[in-house]
């Protein structure tokens, strides 16, 4: 029997299958099935992305006309956040075995999959805009889970930037849908690139994308929103989520026609400067999870510098879309296993344990800082190779500027590690198995992906073994053996610490200002006018008590009702006489 | 006289008929009561949707009764006409159930009913009126047969919010009669045509400006357009299933559908473009849009802030109106029954918890979706539906909305599109979040004994009904039977020049 990979059902179960279960959660009956099949909700488009090897786009009649598809970009995407869904789900349901509230996180859960599968395999743009929209909110769930006031805080800020994402993204919907003449994705970087408002749709797109992707400035949310969720959220949230404003970067920008020096340029320091500006603050951070959604800025900031070279210039475009394709792989399961660790780094009680965990957590960290052999060192390697196209001077300056932020990312991994090491034996702690095969699957993956690989990613692997992939390794954990060595030695007083938010909390100031001035002059003269406003009508009903003492006659016909009743049937009557004759 | 003329009256005196005989019924008459209105809804329903099927083949059905020289009574069904005959029919057999369910502790329930048909019979000759003059009359038995309903309660703030509201009504039925007299005096006996009656006909375009204005001005208080407002919040003093209907289908509707017909089919697109109002008129609407959302932010009591949402989303129907363009069109007109629909179930909902749990204010609504899941749900639905996020039927019209607006190089509808998508949001996501996230502050005190459902069937059922509706018209969208394929019909032959629409 063959199952055609272009069935309607197929594709639609892939977005269907998590909206169906956490649908089936209220029902008392079909709760706990449903809760154990949470994860595995995910699995038909996972089969979807290893088994669907062409272009592919089936319709269904929903919405404005819904197209689900695949093409070879979305399904690099689709199969590492597939895997990720599965494996930080399995991990969900040791972590929050015992809650209270599980059932509220699977459901949140279910909808945030949903929507993220779907705007992966979405091909039409109105079906992206709905699952994007569709993972936003839905993920406001999960970052408010444990309910307490920072985490409501920080789930207030998300809602706020999400909405505001929102804001930008819905008017880029309809000038582009307008631009394209249709919703076909295909269409769209076409469109975009002859409007005659390119530059406003791009700084839509930019701004509206950048937001849930993490970008300078626009990532506020980010270092509040991935340490308040609970460690498997925060592993979706950093791994899967932030790279749907990649992709949406990806799928409607114009890369390749026609060149876009300024805007690429653009990117491309917008990129590196978040690459610096999220490890710089990140090391001041002291919770491991606030490390690691720094380090996500900073790791975005690398994929937006390949976007920019895509944008600058054409020809390189195949060779940066490669690379952003590896390094997003990289980044997602490197930083799964990273958030994961973090929570089964808490739960080690045995020092074997201790050990293992370390081991497992010094390998995760060692790919995401692009050791050599290392899934980052293969990606970073495509990232060079896409800069080379850049003309020069920029090639080398940025060449160099890479290199350093491959040591300012070794330093970053290395503070992680430093607060993130099980340190006190704690026997009353228990590792169960549901923590720990999950993240042993991730690590395993992060570390050996590469090598399951077509021949020309294992090719690169091994020109990996190079030093230009060493050196920066190598210094950067030199710095951070220095750094340890000075700030454990008694009289340090330099330990600067910024809160989460960073740039946040300058605009939070300022809105504080502005506050102040408000309560002082606007708002009470807002609510002065519409006082005067409900005043006026009364003073206007108290003038014309002429036509109330006449209502007021007119209403003490206590017969009023029949006297009404004999006119409407008296005008029936004429009616029916004048249709009769 | 044949059937096809015959059933425009059939319609009306299927709900006229039983209301009438209801005023003579007496108080304690309820079950006869009750089953003589279902049944006559049920009939009408049918009639409706035989209607329906011819209109949509192409049949004509017309009923003209010449009443003096130059002016007929005039029933005639079109594409346009259809889609509110079919949003008040369904919908009055919705709000019946429900209002079943409301009005067992209220008195005087014969002459609730019997208004309560007189204005669906309003509504209905309203959809159904073929020129200006029946419109008109239709247009004031409207505001006669509902001003009971409002009074309902008979308490002091009834009488004032009663007393308003004919104040408005009168003034407005006044302006529009003015500038319907004015017309006729001018060109004779206007019926409404597809594409326009007034085009290509060599008018002084100064006194159509005026009379344009002046007609505006008359259905804007219905509209609710700012300045015209005032009226609403006020009548939010009536029973729920009143201020559902009211707000959902009679009143505010007809001033919208009203103004839909004056622009389409009395003076034609093309002409009001050539004219100049379009511009005037689309500011109007994006300052009534703001101008409610900007108000709701600030009340605290739930049905007040869903009354100013009314005056704020109904002027996205006239914005559409005002915005030349085939999508826009269709935004429009779609937006009547999908608002329609969504605001009909928050209604409903704000009645239930008034109703079961004596909830009148937002502050008090903490925690209650534990209390009542199935009806904060359906409370949920409406509100992503108004906000206007997808897949619900909010989506669908503002899309087209704003796909109209740049197709009309006016990108500043954009702009006032997605200014009221926020201010929805920042008036209407704390209400679910606390229903929700929140504790209750204090034990619900509950006004009825406990039962299966968390409240009177007859008062979920109706609720969630509308609330499913909503997101069936906005994820079946592309579907022939929804409420945009209907409304690109009647797009498709009101506009006489068609520009590419996108989409299926």
């Amino acid at each position: 029997m063959t199952i055609t990979l272009t069935h309607p059902a197929l594709w639609l179960s892939a977005v269907g299958l998590p909206l169906l279960l956490a649908l089936l959660l209220p029902v008392a009956r079909l709760r706990s099935p449903a809760q154990l099949l949470m994860p595995w909700a995910a699995a038909p488009a996972l089969g979807l992305a290893l088994l669907v090897s062409q272009e592919v786009v089936v319709e269904l009649p929903l919405l404005l006309g819904m197209r689900l598809g695949l093409i070879p970009l979305t399904r690099v995407f689709l199969l590492f956040t597939a895997l990720l869904w599965i494996i930080a789900g399995v991990y969900a349901q040791s972590y929050l075995a015992g809650d209270a509230a599980f059932r509220r996180f699977c459901g949140f859960y279910l909808l945030t999959m949903s929507g993220n599968l779907g705007l992966i395999l979405a091909r039409d743009l109105v079906s992206f805009y709905f699952f994007f929209t569709l993972m936003g909110l839905a993920a406001y769930g999960l970052v408010i889970h444990a309910g307490t006031a920072a985490v409501q805080r920080a789930g207030r800020i998300y809602l706020i930037l999400v909405i505001l994402g929102e804001a930008f993204l819905l008017p880029a919907m309809l000038l582009t849908a307008v631009a394209a003449g249709t919703y076909n994705l295909e269409a769209v970087p076409a469109a975009v690139a002859g409007s005659a408002q390119r530059p406003l749709i791009m700084g839509l797109l930019l701004i509206g994308f950048g937001i849930k992707a993490g970008a300078l400035f626009l990532h506020v949310w980010l270092p509040l929103a991935h340490p308040a969720a609970p460690t498997p959220a925060s592993a979706i949230l950093s791994g899967t989520m932030i790279k749907a404003g990649l992709l949406g970067w990806l799928l409607f920008l114009p890369l390749g026609e026609p060149a876009l020096p300024a805007w690429g340029t653009f990117c491309m320091v917008a990129g590196i400067t978040a690459a610096f500006y999220g490890v710089v603050v990140g090391l001041t951070q002291s919770h491991p999870k606030s490390i690691l959604a720094y380090s996500s800025v900073s790791q975005m900031g690398l994929m937006t510098v390949a976007l920019g070279v895509a944008l600058a210039v054409p020809t390189a475009r195949t060779l940066a879309l490669s690379a952003i394709m590896v390094y997003a792989t990289h980044h997602a399961l490197a930083k799964g296993a990273l958030f994961l660790g973090v929570g089964v780094a808490d739960h080690v009680s045995t020092s074997r344990q201790r050990l293992l965990v370390g081991v497992g957590l010094l390998l995760a960290a060692l790919a995401l800082a692009g050791a050599p052999l290392s899934s980052g060192a293969v990606a970073k390697t495509f990232l060079k190779d896409a800069t080379y196209a850049v003309s020069d001077p920029w090639s080398a300056r940025l060449s160099l500027l890479l290199q350093l932020a491959a040591v300012a990312t070794t330093l970053l991994m290395g503070r992680f590690l430093l607060a993130v090491w099980p340190d006190t034996r704690k026997p009353d702690h228990h590792l169960p198995a549901g923590l720990w095969l999950p993240w042993s699957v991730a690590v395993a993956l992060v570390a050996g992906w590469v090598f399951l690989l077509p021949e020309e990613l294992a090719t690169v692997a091994v020109k990996t073994l190079a030093f230009s992939s060493f050196w920066p390794v190598a210094v950067g954990a030199l710095l951070v053996g220095g750094g340890w060595w000075l700030y454990r030695r008694p009289g340090m007083r330099f330990r600067p610490a910024i809160p989460e938010g960073d740039v946040l909390l300058l605009l939070l100031w300022l809105l504080n200002v502005l506050q102040r001035v408000r309560r002082a002059g606007v708002v009470p003269a807002w609510n002065a006018l519409t006082r005067q406003a409900d005043r006026s009508a009364g003073h206007w009903q108290r003038q014309t008590d002429v036509v109330t003492t006449l209502i007021r006659l007119e209403g003490r016909l206590n017969t009023w009702v029949v006297a009404g009743t004999i006119f409407m049937v008296l005008l029936t009557l004429a009616l029916l006489l004048v249709v009769l004759v | 006289m044949e059937l096809s003329a015959l059933i425009p009256l059939l319609v009306l005196a299927s709900s006229i008929l039983p209301s009438l005989l209801i005023f003579f019924l007496g108080e304690d008459r309820a079950r006869l009561r009750i089953w003589l209105y279902l049944g006559a809804e049920i009939v009408k329903l049918l009639l409706v949707v035989f209607m329906l099927e011819g209109i949509y083949l192409g049949q004509s059905y017309e009923t003209r009764i010449p009443l003096l020289p130059g002016v007929d009574f005039l029933l005639r069904a079109n594409a346009l006409a259809m889609l509110f005959l079919m949003l008040s029919a369904g919908l009055w057999l919705v709000t019946t159930i429900y209002a079943i369910g409301y009005m067992e502790e209220l008195p005087y329930h014969g002459r609730f009913y019997g208004f309560f048909g007189l204005s669906v019979t309003s509504t209905a000759g309203l959809a159904l009126a073929g020129n200006l003059f029946t419109f008109y009359f239709f247009y004031e038995t409207l505001t006669l047969a509902t001003y009971p309903l409002v009074v309902h309660r008979q308490t002091r703030e009834a009488l004032a919010a009663g007393r308003t509201y004919m104040r408005y009504a009168v003034a407005g039925g006044a302006l529009l009669l003015l500038g319907v007299v004015w017309l006729q005096s001018l060109v004779g006996p206007v019926e409404f045509t597809e594409g326009g009656s007034l085009v290509g006909r060599n008018l002084n375009t100064s006194a159509l400006v005026a009379i344009f204005a002046l007609m505006i001005a008359g259905l804007g208080v219905k509209t609710a357009l700012f300045p015209l407002h005032g009226w609403l919040p006020m009548a939010m003093i009536a029973p729920a299933p009143v201020s559902a209907l009211v707000h959902a289908v009679a009143v505010v509707k007809a001033g919208a559908f009203g103004i839909v017909r004056v622009v389409y089919e009395v003076f034609g697109l093309g002409l009001c473009r050539q004219l100049g109002v379009l511009f005037p008129l689309s500011l109007v609407a994006s300052t009534t849009i703001i101008y409610g959302s900007l108000r709701a932010l600030t009340q605290d009591d739930l049905k007040r802030r869903l009354a100013y949402s009314t005056v704020s989303q109904l002027s996205y129907i006239v914005l559409g109106v005002a915005i030349v363009g085939t999508a826009s069109t269709i935004g429009g007109i779609v937006h009547l029954m999908h608002q329609g629909i969504m605001k009909i179930t928050l209604f409903f909902c704000a009645g239930i918890l008034a109703h079961t749990l004596g909830i009148t204010r937002i502050s008090e609504m903490d925690g209650v979706g534990r209390r009542m899941p199935a009806t904060m749900v359906a409370f949920s639905i409406a509100v992503f539906g108004m906000i206007g996020l997808p897949p619900f039927a909010g989506f669908i019209s503002k899309w087209y909305l704003g796909l109209g607006a740049v197709e009309a190089g006016q990108i500043w509808s954009v702009a006032v599109l997605i200014t009221s998508t926020l201010l929805n949001m920042a008036y209407f996501l704390p209400i679910v979040y606390a229903a929700w996230f929140k504790a209750p502050a204090a034990p619900f005190t509950e006004k009825l004994p406990p039962g299966r459902f968390e409240t009177g069937p007859l008062l979920l059922a109706p609720a969630l009904t509308t609330a499913l509706l909503t997101l069936l018209f906005g994820l079946f969208a592309a579907s022939d039977f929804s409420p945009l394929q209907w409304s690109a019909l009647i797009a498709e032959r009101e506009l006489t020049t068609q520009p590419e629409v996108l989409g299926p």
